[in-house]
C-alpha cells in the first residue's frame, strides 16, 4: 500500500485542524462552566468540521485553479477557509452558548488580554484560546522538524527496494534487512546454493532474512568492531575525564587558588576552539611515540579535551554542596581525602552522573579527531558511518540503520537527563532548564 | 592516656587494632598498574600496539591477532578491576579491612590463573610461541599480581603491627605536605594532561606553520612563505568566504527562530516539555548522522525534497541541491541551522525563566502592548543570553568541519577553513602549509572566544 504525497499534506492539515479544535474549544467552554469532557467532544466536532471544510474546498477548487494554471492557489484558499471556519465556530461558541452554573467568567478578570500575568487563572479566555491555537501550530511545526529523523528511523526498517522507492513509501513491510546488512559480511549465492541453503534447518532468523536476498552471512562486518571501539574509547575517556575532573573541580571549588577564575575560563576557552587546530602536532607526536591509531592515544586525547568541560560542570555542582559539611568532618578528624570521599562524593552523585553522561555523549559523537588520528585498529563509529556510503552502491537502509543504532543510546540518555541538558550544552553557564 | 601507658607491652600489642589502609592503598595502586600495563604496554613482542587490550579484543572478535591471544586474557582486566573496586570499598569503611584484603587476594589469584594456565596447563605451538615472545606488559602484570597476593601478609597480626610501627617511624622522616600544596596536588594530574595534549600542540602548530614540513623529510624554516602562498590561493579565499557566510547565517536565522520559539514555549502549556524536546533533540545527534540524514533529504533523485517537488507536481526539473555549486553551501548551512535553532531556543528559554513577571505587569499597567513589552522590557532583559547566543554561533560556525566533510568533502564550492586544512595536511601531506591554515583559524577563533570570556567575566553569567 502506498500513499501519494499530496495525500500526505491533506492528512497533515486535517490533523492540524482537529488539533486546533481540540485544544482551543475546551478553553472557551471551560470559561462558560462546562465539564472538560464536553469541551473535548465539542472540540473534536469543531476540528472535524474545520478539516472537512478544508477538504471540501480543496476538492472543489483544485480542478478550477489547476485549469487556471495556479496549482497553489486552491491549496492556499482551502487552508484559509479551514482556518476561517474554525475561528467562526469558536466565536459562535463564545458568544452564543449560555453560561452554565456560574462559569469562571463571573469571577471577573482583565478584559484586555494579559499575556504574561502571574495571575494565570484570570486571563481573558480569548487570549487563552488563541494561545492554544498557537500551541497547535507549534506542535505541527515540531512534527515537521522531526520528519528527517522520523524518516530515517523508518528507512532503517525498510527493505532495499522500499528504501529507494519513488514516490517514497510511508507504509511498508518492516524488515531487519538494513541492520543485518550493516552488521554482517555476506556472500552472493547462486541458485543451486540457495536451494541447498533452504534445505538446511540450522539457519537463524537473520540468515533467513538475507537468504531471501540470495545472500549468505559469512561473518561480522567492520562496523561491529567500530561500535565496540566507540564503546571502549568513549567509556574509558569518560571515566578518566570525570575522575580527574572531579579532583580538579574539588580543588577549584574548595581552595583559594590564585588566578582561579582566569585559569578556569582559559581552560574552558580551549574546549571552544576548533579541534583541527591541534591535530597536526598531535598526529606527529603520536606517530613518533607509536600512539597513532591506538586506544590509549585516542582515549587520552578525548580525556584531555573533555577534562575542561567536566571540570567546569563539576565545579558548579560541588559549589552547591555546603562547605560546612566537610568542615564538620575535618573537625571530627577526617583527612582531606576522607572528607572528599565520604562527604562530597555522595552529595555530588547527581552532578557526577550528569557530567558522565555529557562527557560520554561528546566522546561518542566525536568525529574530527577520530577521522584524523585513527585508521583501523582504534577507529570509532562516527567516521565509519559515512564510509558505508562508498562501498558497493548506496545502501540507504543500512546507513539509516547505522545512524539509528548510533543515536538511540544518546537519545535515551537525553530524555533521562533533560533536567541537566541545558547545563551540559552551555558548559554550565546556565544552571536551570 | 596515663592508663594506656601503664598497660604492659604485650597486652597493648594485642589491643591495638590492625590497620589495613596501607594494604588497600597498595592494592589500589597495583590494580591501576595492571590496567595501565594491560592497555598501554606490549603484551607480546615489543611494540605497544600489541597490548593486552588489543590482543583480547582481537580474540573476542576474531581480528587479525586471534591466533596469538587466549580467551583467558579476559581474566587480567577482570581481576584488576575487581581488586581495585574491593580496595576502594575497603578504604571507605575501616571495619571491612580484613575482608577486602581477602577479596583482593582472591581476585589476584584469578588473574594469576592466566599465567598458571599458560605455563602449566596449555600445550602446543601457540602456547609455546606466546611463552617465547612475551612483552613488558606481561611481566609487569605478573609482578603486580604477585604484589597483590603478598598484601595478604599484612593481615597476619605481628606483621601488621610491625609494619605499623615501621611506617610510623618512616612517617616522621617524610617531609610534611604543606597545607598550601594540597590544592596543587589535586590539580597536578589534570593540568599535566592538559599541557601535553592542548597547550603544547597549539604552540607547536605555530612553529610548524613557518616550515615546509611534509611529515617525512626534515623540516626547513621558510618564514612566512606559507602565509604568502595561502593568501594567493583561490581555495583559501573561498573557504574564508564560506566561513563568513556560515557566520552571517548563523547569527541571524537560528537566533531569530530560537527566540521566537522560546517566546511561544515560555507560557505554561500542557506537555510543553515534550514539544520542546522535539526541537532540541537534534542537539545530541552526532554531526555525521545529521549530515547523512540531510544528504538523503537533499539527494537529487531520490531525496525527500525533490520527491515532494516532483510528486506534488510543482516542478519537473527540481534543483540539484548539494550537486549545485551555487546552492550547496547554503544547503549545508541549512542543515546546521536545523540543529542550532533548538540550541538557541533552549538558551533563551532559560533566560526567559529569569525575567521577573512583576516587571511585565508593571509594563502592562503602563499601557504597553505586547510588541512594546517584548521590545522594551523582555529583550533588554535577555541581553546577556543574546551575547552568549551570538558568541556560541560564531564559535560553532568556525568549528564547521563535520558537515562539510561528510556531505560534500569540500567540493561544489563548499570548502571551509577547517576542511581545507584537513585536506592539505592529511591528504596532500603538506603539514607546514596545513599548520598555517590552522593558525589563521586559531587566530580568528581566539578573538571571539576572548570576546566571550571578556563579556562573561564582566557580566558574571551565573543564572
Amino acid at each position: 500500500m502506498n500513499i501519494p504525497l499530496p495525500d500526505f499534506w491533506i492528512a497533515y492539515f486535517f490533523l492540524f485542524w482537529v488539533l486546533v479544535g481540540l485544544t482551543a474549544t475546551p478553553v472557551v467552554l471551560r470559561h462558560k462552566g462546562y465539564a472538560g469532557w464536553l469541551g473535548a467532544l465539542a472540540g473534536l466536532g469543531v476540528g472535524v468540521i474545520g478539516g472537512a471544510v478544508f477538504m471540501l474546498l480543496l476538492v472543489v477548487l483544485d480542478p478550477i485553479t489547476d485549469s487556471l494554471d495556479r496549482p497553489f492557489l486552491g491549496a492556499v484558499i482551502s487552508i484559509l477557509g479551514g482556518a476561517a471556519i474554525i475561528l467562526v465556530l469558536l466565536n459562535v461558541l463564545k458568544n452564543f452558548v449560555p453560561v452554565s452554573g456560574g462559569g469562571i467568567q463571573a469571577v471577573g478578570g482583565p478584559r484586555t488580554p494579559v499575556a504574561y500575568s502571574t495571575r494565570v487563572d484570570k486571563v481573558d479566555p480569548t487570549w487563552q484560546a488563541m494561545q492554544a491555537v498557537r500551541a497547535s501550530v507549534v506542535i505541527m511545526l515540531a512534527a515537521l522538524t522531526l520528519i528527517p529523523v522520523l524518516w530515517m528511523s523508518m528507512t532503517a526498517f525498510k527493505s532495499r527496494a522500499d528504501a529507494v522507492a519513488s514516490p517514497p513509501k510511508v507504509i511498508f513491510e518492516p524488515t531487519m534487512e538494513g541492520f543485518i546488512s550493516l552488521l554482517t559480511k555476506r556472500r552472493q549465492l547462486n541458485d543451486e546454493q540457495i536451494a541447498e541453503y533452504e534445505q538446511r534447518d540450522d539457519l537463524a532468523w537473520y540468515d533467513e532474512v538475507m537468504l531471501e536476498r540470495g545472500q549468505a552471512i559469512i561473518g561480522q562486518s567492520d562496523y561491529v568492531k567500530r561500535l565496540r571501539n566507540s564503546l571502549i574509547i568513549a567509556g574509558s575517556s569518560t571515566i578518566l575525564s570525570v575522575g580527574l575532573g572531579l579532583l580538579a573541580a574539588y580543588a577549584f571549588s574548595r581552595f583559594n587558588i590564585p588566578g582561579e577564575g582566569d585559569l578556569l575560563f582559559f581552560i574552558l576557552s580551549t574546549r571552544m576552539l576548533p579541534p583541527v587546530v591541534v591535530t597536526i602536532p598531535i598526529f606527529l607526536m603520536y606517530r613518533e611515540i607509536n600512539l597513532y591509531d591506538t586506544y590509549p592515544g585516542i582515549i587520552l586525547l578525548y580525556t584531555a579535551f573533555n577534562l575542561s568541560f567536566s571540570v567546569w560542570l563539576l565545579k558548579g555542582f560541588i559549589d552547591e554542596i555546603p562547605r560546612e559539611y566537610e568542615e564538620a568532618a575535618l573537625v571530627d578528624g577526617y583527612t582531606r581525602l576522607q572528607a572528599f570521599a565520604k562527604v562530597v562524593l555522595p552529595q555530588a552523585v547527581t552532578g557526577i552522573a550528569a557530567t558522565t553522561v555529557f562527557s560520554f555523549i561528546f566522546a561518542w559523537n566525536e568525529y574530527a579527531f577520530a577521522l584524523m588520528l585513527t585508521a583501523d585498529n582504534a577507529r570509532t563509529a562516527p567516521p565509519s558511518i559515512p564510509s558505508v556510503l562508498g562501498t558497493g552502491g548506496i545502501e540507504w537502509a543500512a546507513i539509516a540503520a547505522g545512524s539509528l543504532g548510533f543515536l538511540i543510546p544518546v537519545v535515551l540518555v537525553t530524555f533521562a537527563l533533560r533536567r541537566y541538558l541545558l547545563r551540559g550544552v552551555t558548559f554550565g553557564a546556565i544552571r536551570q532548564g | 592516656m596515663a592508663a594506656v601507658a601503664k598497660v604492659t607491652g604485650r597486652s597493648r600489642r594485642l589491643s591495638e587494632p590492625l590497620d589495613f589502609t596501607h594494604a588497600q592503598f597498595l592494592s589500589l595502586i597495583l590494580a591501576v598498574v595492571i590496567l595501565v600495563a594491560f592497555i598501554f604496554m606490549p603484551w607480546m613482542w615489543t611494540e605497544p600496539k600489541y597490548n593486552g587490550a588489543r590482543l583480547m579484543s582481537d580474540v573476542l572478535v576474531q581480528g587479525s591477532l586471534k591466533n596469538f591471544g587466549t580467551i583467558q586474557l579476559v581474566l587480567i582486566p577482570l581481576s584488576s578491576l575487581l581488586a581495585g573496586g574491593v580496595a576502594l570499598w575497603g578504604l571507605l569503611g575501616a571495619e571491612r579491612g580484613r575482608w577486602s584484603s581477602l577479596l583482593v587476594l582472591a581476585s589476584a589469584l584469578l588473574g594469576l590463573f592466566y599465567y598458571f594456565n599458560l605455563y602449566f596447563m596449555r600445550e602446543g605451538e601457540v602456547a609455546e610461541y606466546i611463552r617465547d615472545n612475551v612483552g613488558t606488559g606481561f611481566k609487569v602484570t605478573l609482578v603486580a599480581l604477585i604484589g597483590l597476593v603478598l598484601q595478604i601478609l599484612l593481615s597476619i597480626s605481628p606483621l601488621n603491627l610491625g609494619w605499623q610501627r615501621v611506617s610510623r617511624k618512616l612517617g616522621v622522616l617524610k617531609p610534611p605536605v604543606s597545607q598550601k600544596m594540597i590544592p596543587y596536588l589535586f590539580l597536578a594530574g589534570p593540568m599535566l594532561l592538559y599541557l601535553v595534549w592542548v597547550i603544547g600542540p597549539t604552540l607547536y602548530t605555530f612553529y610548524l606553520s613557518l616550515t615546509d614540513w611534509d611529515g617525512v623529510s626534515t623540516a626547513h624554516y621558510v618564514g612566512f612563505d606559507n602565509y604568502r602562498t595561502l593568501f594567493k590561493q583561490n581555495v583559501f579565499t573561498e573557504s574564508l568566504y564560506n566561513n563568513v557566510r556560515w557566520l552571517a547565517v548563523f547569527i541571524t536565522i537560528p537566533t531569530t527562530l530560537g527566540l521566537a520559539l522560546a517566546m511561544i514555549f515560555n507560557t505554561e502549556m500542557r506537555g510543553g516539555r515534550w514539544y520542546k524536546v522535539s526541537f532540541y533533540s537534534p542537539l545530541v545527534l552526532s554531526w555525521p548522522v545529521i549530515a547523512l540524514v540531510w544528504a538523503w533529504v537533499y539527494h537529487p533523485a531520490k531525496g525527500l525534497i525533490n520527491s515532494l517537488l516532483t510528486e506534488g507536481g510543482i516542478t519537473d526539473n527540481p534543483p540539484g541541491w548539494l550537486a549545485d555549486r551555487d546552492l550547496a553551501i547554503y544547503c549545508i548551512i541549512a542543515a546546521a541551522t536545523w540543529r542550532q535553532a533548538g540550541y538557541v531556543m533552549v538558551l533563551y528559554l532559560a533566560g526567559l525563566k529569569n525575567v521577573d513577571p512583576t516587571l511585565l505587569d508593571a509594563g502592562l499597567v503602563d499601557g504597553a502592548n505586547r510588541w512594546q513589552l517584548f521590545r522594551h522590557v523582555i529583550f533588554p532583559l535577555l541581553s546577556p543570553v543574546t551575547t552568549i547566543v551570538f558568541i556560541i554561533s560564531v564559535i560553532d560556525s568556525l568549528r564547521s568541519f563535520d558537515l562539510v566533510q561528510v556531505m560534500t568533502r569540500g567540493h561544489q564550492g563548499t570548502q571551509v577553513l577547517a576542511n581545507f586544512m584537513y585536506i592539505e595536511a592529511f591528504n596532500n601531506y603538506r603539514m607546514g602549509y596545513g599548520a598555517s591554515i590552522a593558525v589563521i583559524l586559531f587566530t580568528i577563533s581566539i578573538f571571539f572566544v576572548g570576546l566571550y570570556l571578556w563579556i562573561s567575566l564582566r557580566n558574571e553569567l551565573e543564572y
